[in-house]
C-alpha cells in the first residue's frame, strides 16, 4: 500500500506543480517574446483541459487510497467519515472542489483571468502535509511550506512549458515570432529558475533547521537511502540546468536561433526527467518512516 | 563535510524529520511501577492527531481484559491522546497498546508494559 501511495503522491504532486508552473510561464515568462497573456493561454487551453483532468483524477485517487489506509476498511460510512470529520479529509475535499474550479474556468476560456486561483492549490498540499502537524509555530511551518512548493512549481512547471513553448517555436512559421524569441524566454525563464531554486534551498533550510536534521538515518535506512537517491538526481539535474546559461545562451547567434531552441529544448527534456524522479522519489519519503 | 554539502543535505532533509509523529511521553510511562491509584492513561505525541483514527488499548497480562473505557478523549492542542479506565486496577501488569494518526494522515504505533504495585 506505502509504494502505491509514494506513487500517487508523487504523481499528484508533479502535475500540480506542472500546472501552476504553466500559468506562471504563460502569465509572467512567455510574454518576454512578445506574445499577450491571453494568446499563451488560449493556444494552452487543450493541454490545461487535459492536465486539469488528470490532476483530479490523481487526487480522488490519493484521496480515497488514503482514507482507506485511515480507515483501515473499504467501508462507505467509514470513508465518509475520514472525509467530513478530519482535518486530511476536509482539505482534500477543499482540494477536489478547487480542481474542479480550475477546469471550469479553462473549460469557459477564463484562465488568461482567473489562472491565479491555482496559486491556492499549494496551500491545499501545506495543509495536509507535515508542516500542519507540528505544535509549535505552525504559521511559520505553513508560509515556508507554500513558498517551498510555489517555488517548486515555478522550475518543474515552467521546465514543461518551457519544453512545449520550444517545440512549438521549432514548427512555427519564421515570422510568427521575433527572431530573438527563444533567446529572450529562456533567459527570462532562467532568471525565474535561479530565483526559484534559490527558494527552494532556503526555505528547504529554514525547515530543517527548525526541525532538526538526523544525519545518522541517511545510510541506516531505506527512508535514508531514498534521501541520498533525491539528493544525487538534484546534484545532476543542476548539473545538466547549467548547461543552459553556461553553454547554449553564450552561444546563441540571430541565425541559429531554431539550432539554439533544439539545443535547449534536448537539455530541458533530460532535467524534465529528472526532476520527475526527484519528485516520485519524494512521494515515497513522505510515506515512509525514518 | 564542507558547508555547500551541509547546505544541499538540509535543503533536501526536511522530510526526514517531518515525516512522522511519535510518541514523546506516557503517564504511566514504559516500565514504570505505579505505587497510587490512576484513572487514566496519557500519551503525549510529537504532532497534532485525529481521536477518530486513534486508539489505546489497556490490558491487563493476567487476565488479558481490557481495562480502558474504550472512550479517547484529546486535549485542546491536539496532541495528547488519553483514555480513563473501567474500574480501579489490581496489583499487576498492565500492558498499553497505542495507534495515532497525526492529522496529515500519516501513522504511528507503539505498545509498552508498566505495573500497578500499590503500597499497602
Amino acid at each position: 500500500m506505502n509504494t502505491i501511495l509514494g506513487i500517487v503522491h508523487g504523481l499528484d504532486y508533479l502535475l500540480c506543480s506542472w500546472l501552476l508552473g504553466m500559468f506562471i510561464f504563460h502569465a509572467g515568462i512567455a510574454s518576454a517574446a512578445g506574445e499577450t497573456v491571453s494568446s499563451c493561454f488560449n493556444r494552452s487551453r487543450k493541454l490545461s483541459v487535459v492536465l486539469t483532468s488528470t490532476i483530479f483524477l490523481v487526487s480522488l485517487i490519493w484521496f480515497i487510497l488514503v482514507a482507506v489506509e485511515m480507515a483501515e476498511s473499504w467501508n462507505s460510512s467509514v470513508l465518509f467519515s475520514v472525509a467530513t470529520s478530519t482535518h486530511f479529509g476536509h482539505i482534500g475535499l477543499c482540494k477536489i472542489g478547487l480542481i474542479l474550479v480550475i477546469l471550469t474556468i479553462a473549460l469557459i476560456k477564463k484562465l488568461s483571468q482567473f489562472w491565479w486561483i491555482t496559486l491556492i492549490l499549494p496551500l491545499c498540499f501545506s495543509l495536509s502535509g507535515h508542516a500542519s502537524t507540528v505544535q509549535t509555530g505552525t504559521a511559520i511551518n505553513l508560509i515556508l511550506d507554500y513558498i517551498h512548493l510555489v517555488a517548486v512549481s515555478i522550475w518543474t512547471g515552467g521546465l514543461m512549458t518551457l519544453l512545449f513553448w520550444l517545440k512549438t517555436r521549432l514548427h512555427s512559421t519564421p515570422n510568427s515570432l521575433p527572431a530573438n524569441a527563444s533567446i529572450l524566454v529562456v533567459t527570462r525563464f532562467s532568471h525565474f529558475a535561479m530565483a526559484s531554486t534559490a527558494l527552494i534551498g532556503v526555505t528547504g533550510l529554514a525547515m530543517a533547521l527548525r526541525y532538526g536534521v538526523d544525519f545518522a538515518s541517511l545510510v541506516s535506512t531505506e527512508y535514508g537511502k531514498l534521501v541520498l537517491t533525491k539528493f544525487g538526481l538534484f546534484i545532476l539535474t543542476l548539473s545538466v540546468a547549467s548547461i543552459n546559461p553556461f553553454i547554449h545562451m553564450k552561444r546563441w547567434r540571430p541565425d541559429r536561433e531554431m539550432e539554439f531552441a533544439r539545443n535547449v529544448a534536448r537539455t530541458v527534456l533530460v532535467e524534465l526527467v529528472m526532476v520527475s524522479c526527484i519528485f516520485i522519489v519524494a512521494g515515497f519519503l513522505t510515506r515512509l518512516s525514518p | 563535510m564542507n558547508f555547500k554539502f551541509v547546505f544541499l543535505m538540509l535543503t533536501l532533509c526536511p522530510a526526514i524529520t517531518l515525516a512522522h509523529i511519535d510518541l514523546v511521553t506516557a503517564s504511566p510511562g514504559k516500565d514504570e511501577v505505579v505505587v497510587k491509584p490512576i484513572q487514566t492513561i496519557r500519551l503525549k505525541l510529537s504532532g497534532k492527531v485525529e481521536p477518530k483514527f486513534s486508539k489505546i488499548e489497556v490490558i491487563e497480562v493476567a487476565s488479558k481484559n481490557r481495562m480502558d473505557s474504550g472512550e479517547i478523549v484529546i486535549d485542546e492542542k491536539q496532541d495528547a491522546l488519553s483514555i480513563s479506565l473501567k474500574g480501579p486496577l489490581k496489583a499487576g501488569k498492565y500492558h498499553v497498546k497505542w495507534k495515532a494518526t497525526s492529522i496529515d494522515a500519516h501513522k504511528a504505533h507503539g505498545e509498552y508494559d508498566f505495573t500497578f504495585a500499590p503500597k499497602e
